[in-house]
C-alpha cells in the first residue's frame, strides 16, 4: 500500500472542511501530496440552459470558472501548513465523473469524500454521487460522514510526530 | 480527525474483502489501531433448508466453520497488527454496523462488492447500506483484479 497523492474534492463551503481537514491529515501521516479538487457545472447542462435569453453560457461558465479558480486558491492556502504539499485544481462538468477523471489522470491513491458530496438533506443525490464514485474509482475511497465535519479538538497534524 | 484506534473489516472471504483486510492491516500497522474482523453467516433459504433437514446443528456447523477458516486468514494478519475475529449470524449490514457502534469503530474498511455483485463496477448492497447508514468513516476498495491496469505517470 502506497499513499503518495490524496485527494480530496470541495464544493468551497463550510460542509466539506471534515473531509478536507481529514484528507489533511491523512496526507500528513503517508507523506503524500494533497489534491484539492472543485468542480464547476457546465450552465449549457444545467436545467435552465434553454430559457436564457442574452447570455451566452459558455461565458458564464467561465465566469464561474474565475471565480472558483480564485475562491479555491484561498481556500487551498488556508490548507498549506506542515510537511503537506498541496495542489489545487479546477475543473468543470458532472461531478462524478470530473473527480473520476481527475483521480485516473492524476493517479490518485485516495480519494476522501466528504458532507458535501454525501449530503445529508438529499439522500437521492448523495446516494448517486457517492455510490458512483465508489464503485467505479480504483483507488479506495474514504467516505467521511456529516457529524465528523466538526473540528477535532486535538490538535492537527498530530499523527506525523 | 480523531485519532484512529479501532477499525472494523466486514470479511466475507470474497477478493474484495481480502483486499480491503489487506489494506486495513497495513494502515493499522502504520496507525496502531487494532482490527476487529467480522463475518456474518447470513440466514438464506439454503441454509433455513438444511436446518430443516438437521435441526440445531446446520448453523452451529457452518458458524464454526467459517470461525475456523478466519482463524487462519487473521494468523498472518496478526503479525501486522493486533487482530480479533468474530462470527455471527444475521443481516450483514445490520450486524456490520451494530459491531461497528459496539467496538466504537473509527473506522470501517470494506470491499465495495462481496459475492453477489462481482461484476466490475457494480457496489453490493451491503457495501452500499453500510456506507450509507454508518455514523463513522467508511473506506471502501474494490478487488485488485477488477481493476484495469494503471498506465505509467508520464
Amino acid at each position: 500500500m502506497q499513499i503518495q497523492r490524496v485527494l480530496v474534492p470541495t464544493a468551497l463551503d463550510d460542509s466539506c472542511d471534515g473531509a478536507v481537514h481529514y484528507a489533511r491529515e491523512l496526507a500528513a501521516m503517508f507523506r503524500a501530496e494533497l489534491h484539492i479538487l472543485h468542480v464547476v457545472p457546465d450552465a449549457a447542462r444545467e436545467p435552465w440552459a434553454g430559457q436564457v435569453v442574452g447570455i451566452e453560457l459558455g461565458d458564464l461558465t467561465a465566469a464561474w470558472r474565475r471565480d472558483a479558480d480564485e475562491r479555491l486558491k484561498q481556500y487551498a492556502e488556508g490548507c498549506r501548513f506542515g510537511p503537506v504539499s498541496v495542489v489545487s485544481a479546477v475543473r468543470q462538468g458532472q461531478v462524478a465523473e470530473a473527480i473520476l477523471a481527475y483521480a485516473a489522470e492524476q493517479q490518485i491513491d485516495l480519494i476522501v469524500l466528504g458532507a458535501s458530496v454525501r449530503r445529508p438533506l438529499s439522500h437521492v443525490l448523495r446516494g448517486r454521487t457517492v455510490d458512483r464514485i465508489v464503485r467505479k474509482a480504483t483507488c479506495p475511497v474514504v467516505s467521511v460522514p456529516a457529524q465528523s465535519a466538526r473540528p477535532s479538538a486535538r490538535p492537527p497534524l498530530e499523527a506525523v510526530s | 480527525m480523531t485519532p484512529i484506534r479501532t477499525i472494523v473489516v466486514p470479511f466475507d472471504f470474497s477478493p474484495a474483502a481480502n483486499a480491503a483486510l489487506e489494506w486495513a492491516a497495513t494502515f493499522a500497522s502504520a496507525t496502531h489501531a487494532r482490527l476487529v474482523v467480522l463475518h456474518v453467516c447470513e440466514r438464506t433459504s439454503a441454509t433455513a433448508e438444511i436446518e430443516a433437514l438437521v435441526p440445531g446443528i446446520a448453523m452451529e456447523a457452518i458458524v464454526a466453520s467459517a470461525a475456523r477458516h478466519l482463524e487462519h486468514k487473521l494468523e498472518p494478519v496478526r503479525r501486522w497488527c493486533r487482530a480479533s475475529g468474530s462470527v455471527g449470524v444475521g443481516d450483514p449490514s445490520q450486524d456490520i454496523l451494530a459491531c461497528a457502534t459496539e467496538v466504537g469503530a473509527d473506522l470501517i474498511v470494506m470491499g465495495t462488492d462481496g459475492w453477489q455483485g462481482s461484476a466490475d463496477d457494480r457496489l453490493g448492497c451491503v457495501a452500499r447500506d453500510v456506507l450509507h447508514r454508518a455514523g463513522c468513516t467508511v473506506l471502501t476498495l474494490r478487488a485488485p483484479r477488477a481493476i484495469p491496469a494503471r498506465r505509467s505517470r508520464t
